[in-house]
């Protein structure tokens, strides 16, 4: 077959001592930028992208694929380590992954977060290769209707499956969108809930708020817990107990290749990202997975589903991105700059006019992904190692890194003070038991869904029988029908015959 | 461990010391900058702001035509109200500049109740034009067919970008008429791939951000908003020839602080002025880019950027 | 009762908040205009629905023990406040510096070695993140900025 030969010719370009290094340097650059809260991927591929012009395309593009990859392994790094998400999408892994570190198998996490980002990010660039076209394709039927229809039902599972109480599930939920409706209102482009300030016009500043709510807040949570020894054994953080048993590889593996197809569909999907790739994988294990129920106490397949989302879904980004030229998210932006500054021009003609350059861009994120893997797997010593240190060592070190990563952000104070706000605010909602993941993704889906949802009543001119009339949206509001409505009447009838039992905990 | 610690602090305090002192003393000659530039960009890396941004630094390096170093500032708080409100006040002798076109103008008179009298223009460096893209298979054949639609009274749902293209599509609801439903998208990329969905019939776009598109067949052009024609592959007829007044022109310019001494407005325009003579600014960024070279100097970048503040002004 | 239970602090704000801003939707930014969602469509709904929720949350709330607060909780809080403004004075680093060193050798006693050996660590690596590869223009501080003009 042609592509086969070409891919094989892409290898040939791609595969050099020179490429593999420039991979591992780019791969231990990503880890690190991606395990420091508050610098994503976008800031670390853009940075990087200069300096990768002096190299030749392929191998600055091998080396810009591996920072992109090798980022999402090191923001679930810090998550699963020290319960601190290096970026949203890591947010999902961290709810397993972290439970699982304090068990004191911090290993078997890391392990299963870097055996499935692989496997999601390898099936993502299969896919990618035989039908990415086509999918680009499909993925364009996905219009303000139909993601307003998907995001709602994504939206409405958040609060009832994360968490203990649905109910403070739902406010932490509803508190995200609404942080979120602060600043622009991106329909209209007028500001509003701006209380006349000039820095609430620009809305919640993103990053200081996930270093707030998520890393100071443990920060104040750990003074509590300092000169208590950990729960688990340190002398068993070894490689060697950090390696996966055969029965817990048997365990992965399903839900690895369920979430890594679900994953790369979204992925292609305009707007949808990696966050919601994760997301929408881990909710999918949690209904159809065996033991479904227990995730969030920390089970390999949580890590697994999470992770292997995530990285299709970076991989299914690509997809839009090469064959129409059009990035699905701000690093695909700058990755696409990336590109028109090498003199390739992705669009619809791109594995037409300029195939070498193309394949050898596909076969570069294959090698990518590889080394990444081996350069991960093999900093896990290093890295359970963590664990050891004393958490009373930890907390200047964290305090340090929040300020700097939170001041980065928009290099401003303001960014330090939100940082601080959210930090009391996380740590009043751990006191009280309100989860805090629901409100992070509420706050990054929540504007995707209003706008969306707007837009689409933009088109119908107003009426609401437009979700019914498209048959994408039509199934999903079914399915939204069955599956989010009918446990609140199962609930509500439930809960007055065992009205005695009071509320779960 | 005591000396060890002594020894550190030792080498701290000296260090700084170092740093504090070791200023080259100023020449009595034409304005140079003598520490590090700052260039404020109010928008996110990767963006079209950051683009031009960056080459233009690089186009300085590689050209020597600034002793010192350049770095920028991402500063996005507020729209980038915080960044312009900082840069406006700053008085830095002219180590401080600011990425401004005219999609910073606009927010900035109209929304932060500003105007350019708060900053001093450099240059403008270049202008980019709006062009109506449909489908191939479009019901809209002609530009003309598009215009009978919406006089008729007919519904069109329209799709673009934030702040020029906004303008664009009010412009286009006042002077043409109908019932034309505009769609906001983030960015042009995000507004195409709803026109490729079918989402909505027609979008405003810049050449750039479609040239693979409209070169693939997969979208034409319908109506430029320029003054006149674009080249291939954007041949279409401008509104004005159709008769209609609309005609907006994108800037990419640069400004400083209000308190920018003289002799330093007059050295950055320089360089921006050599700048644009580059082959890699003409090839390598407007020829990629497809942007038209409009390079003004200090002093007459005030004077076109004050064209676009009376116009902001008056469609408050 | 024994004394008051903090548990109906959290959820009242959260209704307050859901309350201001079905009141700021409504009387500035609109509910429908044109036939179509306007700009506070969105908030004023889902506001309702916190404000709703939140006294339910605030019911069944009282019915459990409240958690317990301690003096050190602010202690991380107030320091990093300080430092930030120390930072502000005489630089990022060396305020950061100070910081990590005099928290480890200080409040926590850790002996000089050690604690030096941590702040050196620590800095070098967001130093060399921060400050040299992703090019962040920290501020020097007032003493520096006055020393150097």
């Amino acid at each position: 077959m042609d592509t086969i030969q070409l891919l094989l010719g892409g290898f040939g370009t791609a595969l050099s001592v020179n490429n593999f290094f420039a991979a591992a340097v780019g791969a231990l650059l990503g880890i690190l930028v991606g395990a420091m809260p508050g610098i994503g991927s976008l800031a670390g591929v853009a940075l990087l992208l200069p300096l990768t012009f002096k190299f030749n395309p392929v191998t600055g593009m091998i080396m810009l694929s591996a920072v992109y990859y090798a980022n999402m392994y090191g923001g679930s790094y810090s998550a699963i380590l020290i319960n601190i998400p290096g970026d949203t999408p890591a947010v999902m892994t961290g709810l397993d992954g972290h439970p699982l570190a304090q068990q004191g198998k911090p290993g078997k996490a890391l392990f299963t977060s870097n055996i499935a980002s692989f496997i999601g990010g390898t099936v993502g660039i299969i896919i990618l290769t035989v039908i990415g076209p086509g999918l680009a394709r499909f993925g364009l039927r996905f219009g303000p209707v139909e993601m307003a229809a998907l995001l709602l039902v994504a939206m409405t599972s958040l609060g009832w499956l994360l968490g203990d109480s649905p109910t403070k599930g739902i406010v932490a939920t509803l508190l995200g969108i609404l942080m979120a409706t602060m600043g622009f209102d991106a329909v209209l482009g007028t500001p509003r809930y701006d209380f006349g300030s000039i820095y609430l016009l620009g809305g919640v500043p993103f990053i200081p708020l996930v270093i707030g709510i998520f890393g100071f807040s443990q920060v104040i949570e750990m003074m509590e817990l300092r000169n208590k020894p950990r729960d688990f054994d340190t002398d068993k953080l070894t490689l060697r107990d950090s390696m996966l048993s055969r029965d817990e590889f048997r365990r992965i593996i399903p839900p690895s290749l369920r979430s890594s197809l679900l994953g790369t569909f979204i992925g292609v999907l305009p707007g949808a990202g990696a966050t919601t790739g994760a997301f929408l994988s881990y909710m999918q294990e949690k209904r159809l997975g065996r033991d479904g129920h227990l995730l969030g106490t920390g089970r390999v397949e949580g890590v697994a589903a999470a992770e292997a989302g995530n990285n299709s879904a970076a991989a299914g980004a690509f997809a839009p991105l090469l064959s129409l030229g059009i990035p699905g998210s701000g690093t695909g932006a700058v990755l696409l700059g990336g590109l028109l500054m090498y003199g390739l021009n992705p669009g619809p003609l791109l594995f037409q006019n300029q195939p070498e350059f193309t394949w050898g861009l596909i076969a570069s994120l294959y090698v990518a992904n590889i080394v990444t893997l081996g350069v991960a797997i093999m900093i896990i010593p290093w890295l359970i190692k963590i664990l050891k240190v004393p958490v009373s060592v930890m907390i200047p070190v964290i305090t340090t890194i929040c300020v700097m990563g939170s001041y980065s952000a928009n290099n401003s104070l303001y960014g330090i003070v939100m940082m601080l706000f959210f930090g009391v605010v996380g740590f009043f909602m751990k006191k009280y038991g309100y989860p805090i993941a629901p409100l992070l993704l509420a706050f990054v889906l929540g504007p995707t869904l209003e706008k969306n949802f707007r837009q689409a009543l933009q088109i119908s001119d107003g009426s609401l029988a437009i979700f019914l009339q498209r048959p994408i949206s039509a199934v999903l509001v079914a399915f939204l029908l069955i599956t989010v409505v009918s446990p609140i009447v199962r609930r509500a009838v439930g809960k007055n015959k065992t009205k005695t039992k009071g509320e779960s905990v | 461990m005591r000396r060890l610690f002594l020894a550190t602090v030792l080498v701290i305090a000296s260090a700084t010391l170092v740093f504090a002192t070791g200023e080259v003393e100023m020449s009595d000659e034409a304005w140079m900058p003598d520490r590090n530039v700052e260039w404020y960009c109010t928008s996110s890396p990767g963006g079209g702001s950051s683009i031009f941004t960056q080459t233009i630094i690089e186009i300085i390096k590689d050209e020597g035509l600034v002793d010192q170093e350049l770095l920028i500032n991402y500063k996005t708080d507020g729209g980038g109200a915080v960044g312009r409100r900082e840069v406006s006040r700053k008085s830095t002798a002219g180590h401080t500049i600011l990425t401004f076109n005219n999609g910073d103008l606009q927010p900035l008179v109209q929304i932060e109740g500003g105007d350019l009298d708060d900053f001093t223009p450099l240059a403008v460096m270049a202008t980019d034009g709006q062009i109506l893209l449909v489908p191939a298979d479009s019901e809209f054949e002609t530009a003309q067919d598009f215009i009978d639609t919406l006089q008729g009274g007919g519904r069109v749902i329209m799709g673009g970008s934030k702040g020029d293209d906004i303008n664009l599509s009010n412009k286009i609801r006042e002077e043409v008429g109908g019932d034309l439903e505009y769609l906001v998208s983030d960015s042009t990329g995000d507004a195409l791939t709803q026109i490729l969905g079918g989402s909505i019939e027609v979008v405003i776009a810049k050449p750039a951000a479609s040239f693979e598109l409209v070169s693939a067949g997969e979208l034409r052009p319908l109506i430029a908003a320029t003054r006149s024609r674009f080249g291939e592959p954007f041949d279409a007829p401008t509104f004005k020839e159709l008769g209609f007044d609309i005609e907006l022109n994108v800037y990419r310019g640069i400004v400083g602080p209000k308190e920018m001494p003289q002799e330093a407005v007059e050295f950055w325009s320089d360089v921006f002025g050599r700048v644009v003579k580059t082959e890699r600014w003409q090839e390598g960024y407007l020829g990629r880019f497809l942007l038209t070279d409009a390079y003004l100097p200090w002093d007459e970048a005030i004077e076109y950027m004050q064209e676009f503040e009376d116009l902001y002004t008056a469609s408050m | 009762m024994a004394r008051a239970n903090s548990r109906f602090v959290f959820p009242t704000i959260a209704t307050a908040i859901g309350a201001l801003w079905v009141a700021v939707g409504l009387s500035r930014y609109g509910w429908i205009s044109d036939g179509k969602p306007s700009s506070g469509f969105f908030p004023v709904i889902v506001g309702a629905l916190l404000a709703a929720i939140g006294i339910v949350a605030i019911v069944s709330e009282l019915k459990i023990e409240p958690p317990r607060f301690f003096s050190v909780h602010l202690h991380p809080l107030l320091a990093t406040v300080a430092v930030v403004v120390f930072a502000l004075l005489v630089g990022f680093f060396p305020a950061l510096s100070v910081y990590v060193f005099g928290w480890l050798k200080a409040y926590e006693k850790y002996t000089w070695r050690f604690s030096l050996l941590v702040t050196v660590v620590t800095i070098a690596l967001v130093y060399g993140v921060f400050a040299a590869w992703l090019r962040v223009p920290f501020p020097r501080g007032f003493i520096m900025d006055a020393l150097r003009g």
